[in-house]
């Protein structure tokens, strides 16, 4: 090779290495200008003086981002607040989350916040990998006026011992519902009424059939349970108090009764025959296309679904079953919400675990303006309704990914600012939300807000796998009607029973 | 010739067997370019074709500012630029002494290298091997443990076999050492190989997700493959519930499927020929 040749060659590869190693290093994110963005409280932890006390960078661990974590416009708005630079992460979406959390926590990588989906806590509690945080919670005023220590919120993050391991962040939505939404036009059209009890849903769905040969009466996905149906048969609840015992849905009639109006319904084609192979975009496409009469609603499909609908129907109209009265004429549904939505844990292979708690208080001193921002610049207050004001309020999309805890006194009514940045968004939240009407009796999980135990967590994973599958089958006549006491009696002998009594257990230690 | 009438029968049948076969693979992948510059109430009530109805280019601009789309493409271009040079650089280098029949213990370094396409370390000892090198969440990660593909490197040494020994022999004789040899005389002589290897390597670099999901947790380092499968299992999770996770609508889904398919398929219709010839170049020996 000539000597031009070679040299060229050797720039090249320099070339190539100089930027591989350009995008391999790991510089330091610049620290944000450090402009006062409130006039709150200082943390605790801070200084007074107009010198900022040199503080530690923090490695932090959060779930899933699509969103350009390294550039989201939230950071420098977190550090100007809590005065650290802070060093993200995210890991995969998914069980390859899940798996790759593991292999963190087990290769003994060493971070200070652990911010993931409280799922994820009960695993890392389970290996240990938790600090306890009882002594540092008393040093963090301001996390203890978010959380307040009589809040149920700690009951979730509490180990056998005792001890709290983690910081819990409370969902942020106040007892969201599913609904069915129905084509309002069509009812009207074919002169039927909205109906109030499984017999009259029925009845509608079999005068749709008639009049409306075309159309699918009403359209699900696999999990098939719609919360108004099961309002109707008072199976909205996963346990019920029965002489003193909890009582799953397993073993009541009442589900037993559920489960046979449902067959029923697929056997005379009323429901989705298709059902168990839709996911959730199949069922709208089928609702917003014209297609189906009634589908399930989760509140927060409304982006796009009701334009969606209107552009392919110009003339349709949608509104929501109600949930249907039991034969006591009693209604109840079952919250989407609730509980925990993350839990902040403080690893014990933390390196500056004090600095971790005192970045976890700052944030919460500052909350408000982190979370929906400075009132009359990002956000506005009318008739008591939070409302963004945009583009500014756009600077706080991203926030949930980072908050460690939520002020829980005023989260569900800061939170609406957040679903009010879109028409559409809003309306699928405030109209699910409408429906939860004062005579619905509206309940969360059973266990939601209890300690972890991981024995009665590993049985309730296999189980409802295993339920659900075999009710799809049920229904679609997969599998005959006869035999579901064959499936109740193999549900107990694979751990339902156990899991029956560990439930007991576990609620009368807590009640 | 004149062919004859089986002849005709059987080349008609084949050509409708691969164009229903093409029309599979490509079909699908024209409704989600489609999709990608849809407005979102088309895409939500399905009924988007083959074309776009509602054209815009929003997803397009939402993917660019709103996601990591450029970073994971410059990450992912700087892998597989530098793996595949590094990768041929060192299969060449491997695989050369190894087609030389004198090299003393030939067969048992052979053994060696086709042991470790059977066998693993496994999971858990790869994680921890990378982490004592200091290479999680670095890049050389993704690059280092595919630098030596076994298989491309037999094909390498297989085609250099198949060189004629007196071109060696006359270099020999007028005093090249091994390495001017291989730098002056094998190398220009196997472009062919070398641009075969290159492309599958290439194209492995590319489309690496395990190896980026295990290593990176740094936004600045993730990878388009990494981002993609992010992006597209986000909707799917069945126990997503979280209050504010906005899923990116089917548009923007579509969007960042196309850039990331969009260079492989510029590129590969230049390179296809390469893929034919390459499967069987290391395979005959002359």
């Amino acid at each position: 090779m000539r000597t031009h040749q070679r040299i060229l060659l050797l720039a090249a590869v320099l070339l190539s290495f100089s930027l591989l190693a350009g995008c391999t290093q790991t510089t330091t994110p610049t620290s944000a200008p450090s402009t006062a963005t409130t006039t709150t409280k200082p943390a605790s932890t801070t200084t007074q003086t107009t010198q900022p006390v040199a503080k530690p960078e923090l490695k932090y661990l959060g779930r899933d981002a699509t969103f350009d974590l390294s550039n989201s416009p939230i950071i420098p708005v977190i550090e100007a607040a809590t005065g650290y630079v802070v060093n993200y992460e995210s890991l995969p979406t998914g069980a390859d989350g899940e798996m790759k959390l593991m292999m963190l926590i087990a290769s003994g990588t060493s971070y200070d916040i652990i911010n993931v989906p409280a799922t994820y806590f009960d695993r890392l509690l389970a290996v240990n990998a938790a600090r306890p945080l009882d002594d540092m919670i008393d040093n963090a005023p301001y996390l203890k006026e978010a959380v307040p220590p009589e809040s149920q919120s700690w009951v979730r993050v509490t180990g056998e011992d005792g001890k709290k391991y983690a910081v819990p962040q409370l969902h942020p939505v106040d007892r969201a519902v599913s609904t069915i939404a129905y084509r309002k036009d069509l009812l009207t059209a074919i002169g039927a009424e909205v109906p109030n009890t499984p017999d009259e849903f029925k009845q509608v769905l079999k005068q749709v059939q008639e009049m409306l040969p075309d159309m699918i009466p009403f359209t699900t996905n696999k999990g098939f349970a719609a919360p108004p149906i099961e309002s109707g048969f008072d199976v909205y609840k996963d346990w019920v108090i029965v002489s003193g015992q909890l009582v799953p849905n397993q073993k009541r009639t009442e589900y037993k009764a559920y489960i046979a109006y449902m067959r029923a319904l697929y056997q005379e084609k009323l429901i989705d025959q298709e059902f168990p192979a839709n996911d959730n975009a199949t069922r709208l496409r089928k609702f917003t296309s014209g297609n189906a009469f009634m589908t399930l609603f989760n509140n927060s499909e409304g982006p796009g679904f009701y334009s969606a609908l209107a552009s392919a129907v110009p003339d349709s109209e949608v509104d929501y079953i109600p949930f249907l009265k039991d034969s006591q004429g009693n209604r109840g549904a079952m919250a989407t919400s609730g509980g925990l939505e993350k839990a902040c844990v403080i690893p014990k292979l933390a390196e500056h675990p004090d600095d971790a708690m005192a970045w976890i208080d700052a944030f919460m001193a500052n909350f408000k303006d982190i979370y929906i921002g400075p009132e009359g610049i990002d956000h506005k207050v009318e008739n008591g309704k939070y409302l963004p004001i945009m583009p500014a309020f756009s600077v706080h999309d991203t926030v949930w990914w980072f908050m460690p805890a939520v002020i829980e006194a005023d989260v569900f009514d800061w939170w609406q600012a957040r679903v009010r940045k879109s028409a559409e968004v809003e309306r699928g939240y405030m109209d699910t939300f409408a429906m939860r009407t004062p005579d619905v009796n509206v309940v969360t999980s059973f266990f939601i807000m209890y300690p972890p135990n991981a024995e009665f967590i590993k049985l309730r994973t296999a189980l409802s796998q295993y339920w659900s599958d075999e009710m799809v089958k049920v229904v679609t006549g997969a599998v005959p009607f006869e035999k579901y006491e064959e499936i109740v009696a193999k549900w107990e002998a694979d751990g339902g029973s156990r899991y029956i009594e560990l439930a007991n257990e576990m609620w009368k230690a807590n009640s | 010739m004149k062919s004859t009438k089986d002849e005709i029968a059987f080349k008609m049948i084949n050509a409708l067997i691969l164009i229903a076969v093409s029309l599979c693979t490509l079909l699908p992948f024209l409704h989600v370019v489609a999709l990608s510059f849809s407005s979102d109430q088309y895409v939500i009530s399905g009924r988007v074709g083959l074309m776009p109805r509602g054209f815009q280019v929003n997803a397009y601009l939402f993917a660019w500012k709103n996601t990591p789309i450029l970073t994971a493409f410059r990450n992912t271009i700087s892998v597989t630029a530098i793996g595949t040079l590094l990768a041929i650089v060192i299969s060449s280098a491997v695989a050369y002494p190894l087609s030389l029949p004198s090299l003393w213990g030939r067969k048992p370094l052979l053994y060696f290298f086709v042991i470790t396409m059977i066998f693993s370390g496994g999971l858990i000892p790869a994680f921890l091997l990378m982490m004592s090198l200091g290479l999680i969440n670095n890049l050389w990660s993704l690059i280092l443990p595919h630098l030596l593909n076994v298989f491309n490197m037999i094909l390498i040494k297989n085609y250099f076999e198949g060189l004629p020994e007196s071109v060696r022999e006359s270099a020999l004789i007028d005093g090249a050492n091994n390495i001017n040899i291989l730098q002056k005389i094998i190398l220009p002589m196997s472009k062919p190989i070398l641009a075969t290897i290159a492309l599958f390597t290439a194209v492995e670099f590319w489309n690496s997700y395990f190896n980026a999901m295990l290593y990176l947790s740094d936004p600045k380092k993730v990878t388009l493959q990494l981002f993609l499968v992010n992006i597209v299992r986000q909707a799917n999770l069945t126990d997503n519930i979280t209050s504010e996770i906005i899923v990116p609508p089917d548009t923007v889904r579509a969007a960042a499927v196309v850039f990331g398919t969009a260079p492989i398929l510029f590129f590969y219709p230049f390179l296809q020929k390469y893929f034919v010839k390459g499967i069987t170049l290391g395979s005959v020996k002359g």
